[in-house]
């Protein structure tokens, strides 16, 4: 009779081993493929719009975390914005950039499945933050300061004329001969 | 400084030039004062680092952070023996303007 009971405590102590393993597998990572941000080119403060397909068991709550940097340092001040689930395994969310220096972003989710937290610093997505250009003003970048000087739209509009010019003025030449 | 902040991690490599120059003579700490971050995020991103100078979290409500006001990181902050702030910097800070200021206390 004892051995009986012992074997069924043994038993039962087994089932639940197997069943809190089978649990703690169940509480597998979320998966996504591709966080789509919009604008494709998005510019310093303005704002931008996350995309991303998530799959996994029971997605409660979803984060996307925004580091505003440029190649001197980042911003501590990380925005953390919640998003919504908008149709079966899709999750919007929008957050507007804040400073004005920023030549870069990178994000990540932090998303909440089966009461777990789980972060995905490790697969982070990068975006370049563009300066706003106001009409016809583009001469913001440094960059192109240095050979801004040959391509501005009037110089070409210059040697087009000089071109005409110089053009009719051969021609004529030739009739007169 | 944080795990997520690349300007931080080039800076690590300018600290780890920093240290081995001035061994015995400085303590080293960097802080990373995302709260939010634990000590597996830094070993796994700095591990190559946490033995050669000492890495703390700034997770007694940002207490670091606010009172040498980081808004942005890295941050170098360079304090004397007497306890005052003699250099302090946003931004990466390469190794010859750290090493240049050291010496110019020590």
């Amino acid at each position: 009779m004892k051995k009986t009971l012992k074997n069924a405590l043994i038993a039962m102590l087994t089932i639940c081993l197997f069943l809190s393993v089978v649990a703690i597998a169940s509480a597998e990572k979320p998966n996504y493929e591709e966080i789509i941000w919009s604008p494709e080119e998005p510019t310093r403060e303005s704002e931008v719009s996350f995309t991303v397909e998530i799959t996994g068991d029971d997605i409660e709550e979803v984060y996307v975390r925004v580091e505003e940097c440029n190649d001197q340092f980042c911003y501590q001040d990380i925005i953390n914005e919640s998003m919504t689930n908008t149709m079966d395994n899709t999750w919007e969310g929008t957050v507007t950039l804040i400073h004005d220096d920023t030549t870069y972003c990178t994000v990540w989710l932090e998303i909440l499945s089966n009461e777990t937290w789980f972060d995905f610093k490790d697969s982070k997505i990068t975006f370049d933050v563009f300066e706003e250009t106001g009409n016809g003003d583009n001469g913001g970048n440094g960059g192109n300061g240095e050979n801004g000087t040959n391509d501005t739209p009037g110089f070409e509009l210059i040697v087009l004329v000089i071109s005409i010019i110089v053009a009719i003025s051969i021609y004529k030449k030739k009739r007169i001969r | 400084m944080a795990t997520w902040c690349p300007p931080c991690v080039q800076q690590m490599e300018q600290l780890e030039s920093v240290v081995n120059e001035f061994k015995n003579q400085i303590v080293v700490i960097s802080i990373d004062v995302d709260t939010t971050e634990t000590k597996t995020d830094i070993v796994s991103k700095f591990g190559k680092y946490t033995n050669k100078w000492i890495f703390l979290i700034d997770n007694y409500k940002e207490h670091v952070a606010s009172t040498y006001q980081v808004d942005a990181i890295p941050k170098i902050v360079i304090i004397s023996q007497n306890g005052n702030i003699y250099y302090s910097h946003v931004g990466y800070t390469d190794y010859s303007t750290i090493s240049g200021k050291i010496k110019e206390l020590l």
